[in-house]
């Protein structure tokens, strides 16, 4: 050895090791440099993607706000066409229909294909959306989000090279160390020097060679096709849209879930389940995801993986009150009442406190509270109608026979809805859970139309529960006691399953303390508008208790 | 005192490593700087097209509003210019007095309307058949503003890219010179005639890395 080197053979290798690492020291420095420099660029489109994707969807909603603003225009000039002609002026009627048609003119939304000018349809709005809007931002919005994982990956990569090299040097520290102290030392600082090395290599091979994931350009092409076909309710072009973009990156995590959330609109909800468990499963493991799925499992009659779920989705958002009245509805379709009241008594505390706090920072709840709270209302008045085997249209519910102790949840439901459209009138109109007994005792509504004499003289009433179309005028009926002048009464009346706020009406009670009465719900003072078909549900509140319910039917013509 | 030849040879030969290893090691260095200095030129590229993203996205937003807004006002004038204009055919062709008098009435009012909300729109945006055209007035707006702020973010982009790719480039030269240095280190410290060879390659390499470096900085110019 001492022939072969000059000096201490020993200080010979470990300049020769020290030599080596830093070599590599410099190869990790470029693999580093690279992953830092991907991760930048991934950081910078993604920033870019994000500000265009914010730029389509202002000037889209403006191309739709204007639009929409041209509709108008459109409807009022259909309208007052109409008008003419009841009012026996046909030379007018033929300028408003023309001048119509010089309005259609001035948006793409009032022509071919959204609009067909000969019928007597609304024009597509959706499908304007999507063409003008929408299918792009969505583009520009998942392009943002693969850019911005990019970015996290590439960035977690060039951190673990820094860790690697700040290894490296430890052990050229090591190795450096070896060469100023004599024995043994020496060769175990040498030793542990090498052994780092070797670890470090290891790992950086395990880092390099890992693949970085991504979602294709073709598959997010796709994936913003489906959202615009689902936003049109084309539910089946949209659901093959999404298998598109699954086909090609098959763990597109937001491809699963927007899938499943159409599966679940076309009534396939073993197929959604599947699709937000494996959303999960490629790491979207959000509350939208859980929320849903809990939901799914619920109509399913799932219950426990259902309650699970939905649990999971409260604990990744304690705040959202919608998620926590499944967990309680769930508990109440397992047939544990008194778990489920449980639930339902904390869900609306939370809610009374988020309502206090808003009210206290001098603001307003979201208005989203509403919509989960009259949601959760809806839920419960749907278990209902299936318990009774009186299913509508809209309910969603789950099977009969799934559901545990059949009686007993309907009796719960019951209470529990009328306490929870309580809770929910008091809280709009006066911050705060009423704390007063109900005194008023309404009886069911009965409903009628008014009958006239050929002269239009007024002759009396037809009591009925279904009316013919072109029913502009409903009474409601009732006998009443307990009531008091000046307490404040609530109308809600609901459209088929939702509420159509525009009926709202307070008014203050006049009518004395007990006898008998009649809410008239009329569309006559026009000539012009009548009450479209579908079932009506109208609801009485006194001083923002829940004290009556009842529903007419308009019926088609045939 | 006096040395042998081999020795002083040697002697000779070591301090010559010596010397290469302190050179490509400042070389290295000069290289690093470099590297660092175009690392920042590419960040400040990306920082001015995002600023350009925004500026645009922004441009086309704020014109875009402006554009409905107008349109939006046109829409209004056309519905009572066009209503005039059909109430004044109807007037033309009418005998009845009482008629002629409420039409004549409503023409004015419509036309007078449409007055009114003429000013509320730009007219030079109107074509010679009277309609309004949207796309040259998005058109004219984006060319005013381009004149005045960056709208184009992809030339920056591209810059920053094409520094970060020099910047690799780069460090790919400095892994050829630390290669170098191992090759030198490793001649300095043999007495065998291998040391040669290694100095050879490490003198190769160093070469190589040199002239990597110049044609580096000829062909592919720019950065900090």
């Amino acid at each position: 050895m001492e022939t072969m080197f000059h000096g201490d053979p020993f200080e010979r290798l470990v300049v020769a090791i020290i030599t080596s690492v830093t070599v590599l020291a410099a190869i990790i420095t470029l693999l580093q440099t690279n992953a830092s420099a991907r991760a930048g660029q991934m950081g910078r489109d993604a920033q870019s993607y994000a500000i265009q994707a914010m730029g389509r969807r202002v000037t889209g909603q403006a191309n739709m706000d204007y639009a929409w603003h041209a509709y108008q225009l459109y409807e009022e000039l259909d309208v007052q066409a109409l008008l003419a002609d009841r009012f026996d002026d046909p030379a007018a009627a033929a300028r408003y229909r023309a001048l119509r048609t010089r309005i259609a003119e001035l948006s793409p939304l009032l022509a071919p294909p959204y609009f067909d000018t000969q019928s007597n349809t609304s024009p597509n709005v959706e499908r304007y959306e999507a063409d003008t809007y929408l299918i792009e931002a969505t583009a520009l919005a998942e392009r943002y989000a693969v850019a911005a994982a990019l970015n996290n990956a590439w960035t977690a990569k060039a951190n673990a090279y820094v860790t690697h090299l700040a290894l490296l040097a430890v052990s050229l520290f090591l190795f450096g160390l070896a060469t100023t102290v004599a024995g043994w030392i020496r060769w175990l600082f040498v030793g542990v020097g090498l052994l780092i090395t070797g670890l470090t290599f290891v790992w950086i091979l395990v880092i390099t060679l890992s693949p970085i994931r991504s979602v294709s350009g073709q598959a997010i092409q796709s994936f913003a096709q489906g959202v615009g076909y689902a936003h049109q309710r084309a539910l089946e072009q949209a659901r093959d849209a999404f298998t598109r973009a699954l086909q090609e990156t098959p763990f597109y995590a937001n491809a699963y879930y927007e899938r499943a959330n159409v599966l679940y609109d076309m009534g396939d909800y073993e197929s959604a389940v599947q699709d937000y468990l494996a959303a999960q499963a490629a790491g979207r493991d959000d509350v939208n995801v859980a929320w849903n799925l809990g939901w799914t499992y619920y109509l399913l009659g799932r219950f426990d993986e259902s309650i699970a779920t939905s649990q999971h989705a409260v604990e990744l958002d304690p705040a959202q009150v919608g998620v926590r009245f499944n967990v309680a509805i769930a508990w109440l379709a397992k047939g544990d009442v008194e778990r489920a009241r449980t639930e339902y008594a904390k869900t609306m505390e939370v809610t009374a406190q988020q309502v206090a706090q808003a009210v206290e920072k001098g603001g307003k709840p979201p208005a989203s509270l509403w919509t989960y709270m009259d949601a959760a209302a809806r839920d419960l008045e749907g278990l209902l109608e299936r318990l009774r085997n009186a299913p509508r249209p809209w309910t969603e519910a789950p099977p009969r026979d799934k559901v545990v102790n059949p009686q007993a949840v309907e009796a719960a439901a019951e209470e529990i809805v009328r306490r929870l459209k309580s809770f929910t009138t008091a809280l709009e109109y006066s911050g705060k859970p009423s704390t007063a007994a109900v005194t008023a005792s309404i009886s069911p509504f009965e409903f009628a139309i008014p009958t006239y004499d050929e002269e239009g003289n007024l002759i009396g009433r037809t009591i009925a529960t279904a009316f013919p179309q072109g029913t502009d005028k409903v009474l409601a009926l009732f006998d009443y006691s307990g009531m008091r002048d000046g307490q404040e009464v609530l109308w809600k009346l609901y459209h088929d399953g939702w509420e159509d706020p525009s009926w709202r009406l307070i008014e203050q009670w006049s009518l004395g303390e007990s006898g008998s009465a009649e809410k008239p719900f009329s569309l006559s003072y026009t000539n012009l508008y009548q009450f479209t078909p579908g079932e009506f549900k109208i609801e009485m509140y006194v001083d923002n208790q829940f004290v009556q319910q009842g529903t007419f039917i308009i019926e088609p013509t045939e | 005192m006096s040395t042998s030849p081999e020795t002083e040879q040697s002697s000779r030969f070591q301090t010559m490593m010596a010397i290469l290893i302190a050179l490509v090691t400042l070389l290295g260095a000069a290289l690093g700087t470099r590297a660092a200095l175009i690392s920042t030129a590419a960040g400040d590229e990306d920082f001015y097209g995002l600023a350009a993203s925004l500026s645009a996205e922004e441009t086309e937003a704020l014109n875009t509003l402006t554009m409905y807004r107008n349109y939006r006002a046109y829409a209004a004038y056309t519905r009572y210019n066009v209503l005039g204009d059909l109430v004044a055919k109807d007037w033309e062709q009418t005998s009845d007095e009482t008629q002629s008098e409420a039409l004549g009435q409503a023409m004015q009012t419509a036309w007078a309307m449409a007055v009114a909300v003429n000013r509320f729109f730009p007219a030079r945006y109107l074509n010679r058949d009277g309609r309004y055209d949207p796309e040259r007035e998005l058109g004219e707006a984006w060319a005013e503003a381009a004149m005045k702020k960056d709208l184009d973010p992809q030339p920056h982009f591209a810059a920053a890219n094409l520094l970060r790719s020099k910047v690799s480039r780069l460090l790919i030269i400095i892994i050829l010179l630390t290669a170098a240095v191992w090759f030198f280190t490793l001649a300095q410290g043999l007495r065998h005639a291998l040391r040669y060879v290694l100095a050879v390659g490490g003198g190769g390499l160093m070469l190589v890395g040199i002239a990597a470096a110049v044609l580096e900085e000829l062909v592919h110019r720019g950065g900090g």
